[in-house]
């Protein structure tokens, strides 16, 4: 099975990769300024909205990635991930060093600290009571306190409110799906593979991060060999959603720059 | 026609023939994978652990030639695999665990490249060849023992035996005593019993296996390790009431969807045990150092530091 995805523009590919309570339509706002210097991918992973289906463990969805280069015939790409997809796209690098060109990891982590546990297993119940036929609502209110920053809710209550009665109304399989996915970050610890990443590596924090907060970006960026850091003041978790003019810039320039490296290097 | 131009035509009459012959080479290939794709799985796992940077070595038992890899230095850990498994299921895991120890992982005797191939198997034959291989450890002589399902019940009964040559035990979903596996048939007759068996190994997510790689496991059943093992004294090995004789630390660490081995299975091993901690690993089968080496190697890690642990459990 190929996992669900969409492919617009021209150019080196770069393959975008959700956050967990995101689907391929959450990058929008990305694709018009990046998809004419880049042919950019986007898909959900199993469990997520367009590929349905129990998640696997953590390792699956950077096969699953594999998988999806080979079907668009991509060598490698430059990959950018946030939160959950960050994860898999750290794994992704390094299990699959020659399909990464460079990594972007946004408001990630180096590990899900036990101290994550207690909400995690909040977000689980409270994603399992909704596939029984609860009320799926309750899953943002766990998570939007720590998700975006209380500036952008004060500026952007409306669409925070549009959003819960949107995934209110999203299937059962959803939050199974969901549950899945949470589940594969408990107890997760990236560090023992951190030091096989071979690629450019940029890690972009946000200052107001309450999931994965700067110090732990910082833990990602120091185990990662020749990472770069990025802190974006004001943001939060949603940083990809709170700012994405800000986080398109950067990438741009993180990308310019290892172009003129690499011609350098020639 | 010149001269030059007759040598012209051998040159792509040679390369029409090359290439006839590589198409028919692999057509050849995709039969034999077709029609055996475990051997196939096998020699790349093995292969894995070559590309891990580890070397194969070979040593001399009663019951024929031991097959392993070895890679690292440090403290010696043992990877012992399940019934029917091989050393290469370690790979994913092996080679991170060797930047700081010395992991040894074998083709268990009856297993893979070890001998022997064919005919009786006991559990003393293949205990017979871990004691070989700590044998051949310098140094204190000391191992730590890491053990997938049967693995993990002869890392025990290694314990029981030789408590001075121990410093851990890691059981990875590993056997420990007679459990009730529930109507899953380890060696199938049929597809169906086959996909079962799978299925009931696997986590959440896992793709399902393909028909003619569930065909090869029932081909293979009636002469795998295991049915030879079952054939000879499987009740001879049972540690059922000897469990509390086991004084090494003993650390379960264990994929939650095991159906197999299930966590209540863990936690009853683990209470019986004097010395035992206990970590699950969520949305993981019975094979985790295959399906969830992501999640099982901080906790390998954790389990093989030096850094004296809390009280157990």
């Amino acid at each position: 099975m190929v996992l669900a995805h969409q492919v617009d523009g021209d150019g080196p590919p770069l393959l975008l990769l959700n956050g967990g309570l995101m689907s391929l339509g959450a990058w929008e706002e990305y694709v018009s300024p990046l998809a004419h210097a880049y042919r950019v991918v986007r898909c959900d992973f199993r469990g997520q909205l367009l590929s349905p289906g129990p998640p696997p463990p953590l390792e699956g969805h950077a096969h699953d990635l594999a998988d999806l280069l080979d079907h668009l015939a991509i060598d490698a790409a430059h990959v950018m991930g946030t939160s959950f997809g960050g994860e898999v796209g750290l794994l992704f690098a390094a299990l699959h060093p020659d399909r990464v060109r460079s990594l972007t990891a946004v408001t990630a982590t180096d590990r899900v600290r036990p101290e994550a546990r207690t909400a995690l297993q909040a977000l689980i119940q409270a994603c399992r009571a909704a596939a029984e036929g609860g009320d799926g609502g309750r899953v943002l209110d766990l998570l939007i306190p720590h998700t975006f920053s209380p500036d952008y809710l004060e500026t952007h209550a409306d669409l925070v409110a549009r959003r819960r009665r949107q995934i209110a109304a999203l299937p059962p399989a959803w939050f199974e799906g969901l549950a899945g996915l949470v589940a594969s970050l408990d107890g997760l610890d990236l560090r023992p593979w951190l030091g096989r990443i071979r690629c450019s590596t940029l890690v972009v924090a946000a200052e107001k991060d309450l999931t994965f907060p700067v110090e732990e970006a910082r833990a990602l960026a120091a185990a990662i060999p020749g990472a770069w850091l990025e802190l974006i003041p004001g943001a939060g978790h949603g940083l990809v959603i709170e700012a994405p003019e800000r986080l398109i810039a950067i990438l741009n320039e993180f990308l310019a720059n290892l172009t003129l490296e690499q011609e350098g290097r020639s | 026609m010149s001269k030059e131009g007759r040598r012209r035509g051998t040159w792509v009459r040679l390369l029409l023939w090359g290439l006839v012959a590589l198409a028919l080479l692999l057509a050849a290939a995709a039969v034999f994978f077709w029609k055996r794709p475990l051997s196939v799985f096998e020699a790349t796992g093995h292969f894995g652990l070559r590309a891990a940077g580890f070397t194969r070595l070979t040593l001399d038992t009663p019951r024929g030639p031991l097959a392993y890899w070895r890679g690292g230095q440090g403290d010696t850990v043992i990877l012992l695999h399940g019934a029917n498994d091989y050393a290469g299921a370690w790979a994913k895991v092996a080679g991170p665990l060797a930047a700081s120890h010395r992991i040894v992982v074998p083709d268990l005797p009856g297993h893979g490249y070890s001998a022997p191939a064919s005919g009786a198997l006991s559990f003393d034959d293949i205990l017979a060849g871990v004691e070989r291989l700590v044998q051949a450890e310098p140094g204190d002589g000391r191992v730590t023992l890491v053990g997938n399902s049967m693995g993990g019940l002869l890392a025990l009964l290694f314990a029981r035996k030789h408590p001075d040559r121990v410093r851990g035990v890691v059981l990875v979903n590993g056997a420990a005593l007679s459990g009730d596996a529930k109507g899953i048939n380890l060696l199938p007759r049929t597809r169906d019993e086959a996909r079962r068996a799978t299925q009931a190994l696997t986590g959440p997510g896992a793709p399902p296996v393909p028909g003619f790689i569930l065909d090869d496991l029932v081909r293979r059943a009636p002469l795998s390790p295991l049915a030879r093992l079952l054939r000879s004294d499987a009740a001879g090995s049972s540690l059922d009431g000897h469990l509390g004789e086991i004084q090494a630390p003993v650390t379960l660490l264990w994929g939650e969807a095991d159906q197999l081995l299930p966590p209540e299975y863990a936690r009853r091993v683990a209470q019986e045990l004097p010395n035992a901690r206990l970590a699950l690993i969520p949305g993981c089968g019975h094979l985790p150092q295959r399906e969830c080496s992501v999640k099982l190697l901080p906790l390998l890690l954790e389990a093989l530091s030096p850094v004296p642990r809390a009280a157990p459990i």
